[in-house]
């Protein structure tokens, strides 16, 4: 029996980058709220100062800052013919865990979606025909539109202290910015980043072949910042350890450095940590939720009654949550009923890597993780698809990330994998050699979603997540093109061009990147999503779902930007709308 | 980064867009030679430019005047002091005119000069209230949570080493000194270097008392050996 506690007024289910966000703006607001965190605590100081943050082989390789597959993981396959298996070893994808969650050590690349990204179904239609979707394409509009999510954007980017240069600003195209981003109201709160050599060398080459080079937008920030919460900001000294590292510097945007230090110690707030929800109590004749049971760090099953709950954990842990809850239909693949689970995406990833000769020292320990340049001209909707057979696109971006000396070690296709020759080819091209990254969209189809495992359980005894994904042919024809694009950069800088093709079915093995999107997602009705507009269950009014798990697609970006902008959208209409009087945001 | 920094000098790589001449070329005799005649007086203002005046000839440090141990410093570190004070950037009554007078040939060759000079020993060891020492420690090695610094060591190197070429070797170096540049960057008589601002963000944020125990600690910890770049250094 578990014990109760008091009701509370919000509860929290996760402390990451989105429960950092709803926790500031709803006690802000006068509301109490309780955080609760199935990890550690940690701060900035002293958890990731050096040296013994700067470990490779415990962070980066080991996963020191993510879940433990041996306590929780998932199963994966990649048809529903095939009986899934537990994943035993992080590799394609990393979720993170304890406070602040992957928004410790993610890389910073902060990018807004496009205008059409938000309506895609109605824009590709219109824009196209019917013809050009592929058969089991399920894109949809979102039901919320980039005008309304724009000043949230900004907002976002104000409290992570993006470094940018503005492409479009109200409309007037900017010089040195991405002309095919959706208009700001505002330029960045901070000047972009000093590029390094060889993401220089990439935008004169992508000018060159008619590109439109602009450096990425970054949560590295390059001057001292104060943001919107009073938080302070250090500039980045471009250590190189930002993937899979937290941040020694203050320089990162994370909800160590940008949140909590406004919001730890309001006595409106509560974090209880090594908390690890195991169900939202659902009441279905209500259709409300009446609190979240979890396990505490005692071993002991708590629960706690609240009026409001907001799912704030990572992607794929909110979809099972949902489903462990009973709250929302699963997805049945075979019939299209049903919406908890359903538009699983990934993102399609694909590289280049350009072999210069000895002469270039591109020095790749000198990094940051979103230090470099990209193009768009062939990402989303800034280009015409017609004739071509699919839809999406990505960005093409060479980025200096940081040169570690474990795993970098970029070498030639013809090069044998171990020994002397090998070594030698690393030797000779460490510091010579550039590499671009193809990151794609990843587009909706009934074949791929989420459910709950017939057969595994994790270390409490309750259902993985099953995961059924391979990267549907529109999106494999969109990654040749896109890679094609990329070579042709490529062969314009000069040198060995190699490129890493989207080949064979989805490997769960290899590190492609943690952008698990889709499965409860957002959308204009409750037959074709699982949240309203607002991320408001439509069958349970005081449940919310935050996180990319709502995107009904996954653009060709990278998606904190949208992820940030979505939970104060839907924090305000919490704050103002909601809390005041507690109903259907959205009539069905 | 260290461990990144390492394997690139391993693999005989050196190199940059800062200071190529600098990073590129072991240093030639005929420049340290050259140099050690510009540290001995052969700058613009003769005798009274002379840096061995303050500095001797193997740039150790004095800790009553708080001059700074400058021998062993990596030669783009010290070059790139000169060129600030010669600027204005950095403000020194002693040294601003000083390098002013310097030509660019002579401020490339007294750096190299300087840096080819093994690390002096730590001078003092400072007798210091062991609590105070204690808080610098504490300082250096994991920064401090209340007020929003971070460690030391992230840029200055473990046990305040430095880390070839543009963060400064701090251990061994004089408390006076170590103390009047936190000082100089909290009120702003010294600035960081934009954009970053770094030091001056770290300093305002320090008390007095923090600033006197990480000066004490640095002066006090033993002097250990660094990575030094090939090249210029070898």
């Amino acid at each position: 029996m578990a014990r109760r506690l008091p009701e509370v007024e919000v509860v929290l289910v996760g402390m990451g980058w989105t429960g950092a966000l709803l926790a500031k703006e709803l006690t802000d607001a006068g509301h109490r709220v309780v955080g609760l965190e199935r990890g550690v605590g940690r701060q900035t100081v002293p958890d990731f100062q050096t040296p013994t943050m700067h470990d490779e082989l415990r962070y980066a390789v080991r996963h020191g800052l993510m879940q433990d597959p041996s306590r929780e993981t998932l199963t994966v396959r990649n048809f529903t013919g095939q009986t899934a298996l537990p994943m035993r070893q992080l590799g394609s994808f990393l979720p993170g865990i304890d406070l602040g969650g992957a928004g410790v050590h993610w890389n910073g690349q902060t990018w807004r979606f496009q205008l059409s990204d938000f309506v895609l179904r109605s824009h590709i239609l219109q824009r196209y025909g019917p013809d050009i979707l592929q058969d089991g394409l399920t894109i949809q509009d979102w039901g919320v539109t980039y005008d309304e999510l724009e000043p949230y954007y900004d907002r976002f980017e104000r409290i992570c202290g993006i470094a940018g240069k503005a492409g479009n600003l109200r409309g007037e195209i900017q010089p040195g910015g991405d002309p095919f981003e959706a208009p700001r109201s505002a330029e960045y709160p901070n000047p972009p980043m000093t590029q390094p050599y060889a993401p220089t060398l990439f935008a004169r080459a992508a000018a060159e072949v008619g590109m439109h080079p602009f450096p990425v937008p970054s949560a590295n920030v390059t001057r001292p910042y104060r943001n919107p919460y009073g938080c302070d900001m250090h500039a980045c000294n471009y250590c190189g350890f930002c993937e899979r590292f937290g941040c020694e510097h203050f320089a990162k945007a994370s909800p160590q450095v940008c949140v909590f230090p406004a919001l730890l110690g309001n006595d409106r707030f509560e974090l209880r940590t090594r908390c690890q929800v195991t169900r939202v109590e659902y009441d279905r004749q209500a259709r409300r939720a009446t609190g979240v049971t979890y396990i505490d760090g005692r071993g002991e099953e708590v629960f706690q009654p609240a009026g409001m709950v907001a799912l704030c954990a990572f992607s794929i842990h909110n979809v099972r949550l949902l489903l462990l809850s009973g709250i929302g239909a699963p997805y049945d693949p075979r019939t299209g009923e049903g919406n908890v689970g359903k538009n699983y995406t990934y993102q399609t990833m694909s590289g280049v890597s350009i072999f210069k000769d000895e002469s270039f020292n591109f020095n790749p320990y000198m990094g940051a993780g979103a230090l470099g340049m990209a193009v768009n001209d062939y990402n989303g909707e800034a280009f015409d698809h017609s004739g071509l057979g699919f839809i999406g696109g990505a960005y093409i971006a060479c980025y200096q990330t940081g040169g570690r000396p474990i795993e970098r070690h970029p070498v030639p296709g013809d090069t044998p994998r171990w020994g002397l020759a090998w070594k030698q080819a690393v030797a000779r091209h460490y510091n010579s050699t550039i590499s671009l990254s193809v990151h794609g969209s990843s587009m909706p189809h009934r074949g791929n979603y989420l459910d709950l495992d017939p057969t595994y359980r994790d270390s409490f005894g309750l259902p993985l997540l099953r995961m059924t994904f391979d990267f549907p042919a529109n999106d494999r024809l969109m990654s040749e093109f896109l890679t094609d694009k990329a070579v042709l950069i490529g062969n314009a800088i000069g040198g060995k061009v190699e490129a890493a093709r989207r080949q064979g079915l989805y490997s769960v093995v290899p590190y492609q990147t943690t952008h698990n999107t889709g499965g409860a997602i957002m959308g204009e009705n409750p037959r074709e999503s699982v949240v309203n507009r607002y991320l408001q269950c439509w069958d349970a009014h005081n449940v919310f779902v935050m996180g990319a798990c709502a995107f009904p697609h996954n653009p060709g970006y990278n998606p904190t930007d949208t992820v940030g902008a979505l939970a104060l959208w839907a924090a305000r209409a919490m704050r103002e709308d909601y809390l005041p009087n507690p109903r259907p945001l959205v009539d069905a | 980064m260290r461990a990144a920094l390492l394997l690139a000098l391993l693999l005989g790589i050196a190199g940059g867009a800062a200071g190529e001449a600098l990073l590129g070329v072991p240093p030639q005799p005929g420049q340290v030679a050259a140099g050690r005649a510009v540290a001995a007086g052969g700058g613009q203002q003769g005798q009274a430019g002379a840096c061995f005046r303050c500095h001797g000839f193997a740039g150790a440090a004095q800790d009553a005047a708080g001059f700074p141990a400058i021998g062993g410093m990596s030669a783009e570190y010290l070059h790139e002091q000169l060129r600030r004070y010669a600027s204005g950037e950095r403000r020194n009554d002693i040294m601003s005119p000083i390098a002013s007078a310097l030509t660019p040939a002579q401020m490339r060759d007294v750096a190299v000069f300087y840096a080819v000079q093994p690390v002096p020993p730590a001078t003092g060891i400072a007798l210091a209230d062991p609590a105070l020492l204690q808080h610098g420690a504490i300082l250096s090695a994991s920064g401090s949570a209340e007020s929003g610094i971070q460690a030391c060591q992230n840029c200055h190197g473990p046990a305040g080493i430095g880390i070839w070429p543009f963060y400064p070797r701090l251990a061994g170096q004089p408390a006076a000194y170590l103390a009047a540049q936190l000082r100089a960057w909290k009120t702003g008589e010294r600035q960081g270097v934009e954009p970053w601002r770094s030091m001056q963000t770290i300093a305002q944020r320090m008390s007095d008392r923090d600033i006197e125990a990480v000066a004490l600690y640095f002066a006090s910890i033993p002097v250990g050996t660094a990575p030094r770049g090939v090249g210029v250094l070898q």
